[in-house]
């Protein structure tokens, strides 16, 4: 009988031990995102490089940070399976780069910007929602939610919610509207022609 | 604000000077334009400079004067700004109206952004037929972002007559002035003879230039066509090489040639690759 029961007590252990790596915990959550953002707000204050230089640097981060293609198939949506393999590669492709480039501009850049981490929360069985405040000179401070959920061994970012709105569902109900009228190549086009934009310039023409 | 005051007030002054005698009329104008130049010119500046340092809000207000006295690279930034949301609440539709009067002043940049504005239907009602007259527009100026996307309006027939032969016209002068995606669009136009007679030399030529300058789909290409000898002398070594550069950038498709290509090739061949995607270093931005 003991025999067994430290026989069960190992086993549950055990799955306890691995459901518990597989995910995502309070502490871990907010400490990656806290991790996150300093490494984020030090290459935006590299004051020996240009904005478009520094944007870079925080795109990365953000690259590595984020779970582009598990963001990228939610926001598709049913529309997903529709795709042919090359639309798909395409979207993949194109989807990273609009939301790369949309975070690294609106949320970075800022002088004397610093993010605080205000609170984390078990959001479902799965998710972490770490609740964050940048703080920007002049009264623009925005409040940013960062989804967060462990996939292949890794805190990843799935989802944010700026002000209170979440960015996956809006493009989700957005994308959707766009494909309903002008199928998965219209939307093609509007997110080449969102990324292929030129930014601000000192150059004359 | 204030400063603005202060600036029209003195443009007043200046009128009211301007308006005396006959025969100094030539010398003050001179010197009305080189005052009026030359504050537009530091308020450019100051803009930048606060801009480049993530002063936003300075950017905003010194470009805002510029901008409505009618200077279009001013106007341009500020349409940026307003687009990107930085130093002002995001609104793409005073991002548009900022474009539109840069772009009809000239501004290349800013009639690109509007094409692409008009082509997305962001702060604007969806126009394809305007996107093309600002695109041809910035494509005369010279602008290769604006050829790519006109010749990729003619390959799909938005706002124009589907025409392959334009499309590679644009394409292929986009990707002369060192556009990598048109490299690698006109690389695939070579390769398939899709509005050209097909030629995997020429293929290669582009595939080439565009993965020397770290794009990854032209890496893989590459892979492929040093994989077949398409237009190439087949070399397995440099086809795993290419085609790794691209794994290492996250492309699916040069994943799975990895694999393949690792399962027919002997060690040292594999050792020589490895060698050879150590020594690559990607080009400086």
């Amino acid at each position: 009988m003991p025999v067994r029961r430290l026989l069960i007590m190992v086993i549950v252990a055990a799955l306890l031990g691995v459901t518990g790596s597989a995910r995502a915990t309070v502490n871990d959550a907010a400490l990656f995102i806290n991790q996150l953002g300093n490494q984020a707000i030090t290459a935006l204050r590299a004051t020996d490089l240009t904005l478009s230089q520094r944007e870079a640097k925080f795109r990365s981060l953000l690259s590595q940070g984020f779970d582009l293609r598990f963001i990228g198939r939610f926001v598709l949506g049913r529309y997903w399976r529709r795709a042919t393999p090359e639309q798909q590669n395409d979207y993949i492709a194109l989807y990273g780069e609009f939301l790369l480039q949309t975070y690294a501009s609106r949320l970075g850049g800022y002088s004397g910007e610093t993010m605080t981490v205000t609170g984390a929360r078990q959001a479902s069985e799965k998710d972490i929602v770490v609740s964050t405040t940048l703080d920007r000179p002049g009264g623009l401070d925005i409040n940013a939610d960062w989804r967060v959920r462990v996939i292949e061994g890794r805190y990843r970012i799935i989802d944010v919610a700026v002000e209170g709105i979440s960015m996956a569902f809006t493009q989700r109900s957005d994308f959707a509207a766009v494909i309903k009228r002008d199928g998965i190549e219209g939307l093609l086009t509007i997110l080449r022609a969102r990324t292929t934009k030129i930014s601000a310039t000192a150059s004359i023409n | 604000m204030s400063l603005f005051g202060n600036r029209r007030r003195k443009a007043t002054k200046k009128r009211q000077t301007r308006s005396g005698a006959a025969p100094l009329l030539g010398l003050l104008a001179v010197m009305a334009i080189s005052l009026a130049a030359s504050p537009l010119r530091a308020g450019f500046e100051e803009g930048w400079e606060a801009y480049q340092r993530g002063d936003f809000m300075t950017a905003v207000s010194e470009w805002k004067q510029l901008a409505m006295a009618g200077d279009a690279r001013a106007q341009f930034n500020l349409g940026v700004l307003f687009d990107q949301g930085k130093g002002v609440p995001l609104n793409q539709i005073t991002a548009v109206h900022w474009w539109r009067k840069a772009a009809e002043g000239g501004f290349a940049s800013a009639q690109h952004n509007l094409a692409n504005s008009l082509i997305a239907g962001d702060g604007v009602a969806q126009d394809y037929g305007a996107a093309i007259d600002w695109l041809k527009q910035a494509s005369n100026l010279g602008l290769s972002r604006s050829k790519y996307t006109l010749g990729k309006m003619y390959a799909y027939g938005l706002g124009v007559e589907a025409d392959k032969t334009q499309s590679m016209r644009w394409i292929v002068e986009a990707a002369e002035a060192g556009n990598l995606a048109a490299q690698y669009n006109a690389a695939k136009m070579y390769r398939d003879g899709d509005g050209v007679a097909q030629n995997y030399t020429e293929a290669v030529k582009w595939y080439r230039l565009a993965a020397n300058a770290g794009y990854s789909k032209a890496q893989a290409g590459l892979a492929k066509r040093y994989a077949a000898g398409e237009g190439v002398e087949k070399n397995l070594v440099q086809a795993l090489m290419w085609t790794t550069l691209a794994a290492n950038q996250g492309l699916g498709r040069a994943i799975t040639t990895r694999e393949d290509l690792l399962t027919t090739m002997s060690v040292d061949d594999i050792a020589a690759a490895d060698g050879l995607v150590k020594d690559w270093t990607a080009p400086a931005d």
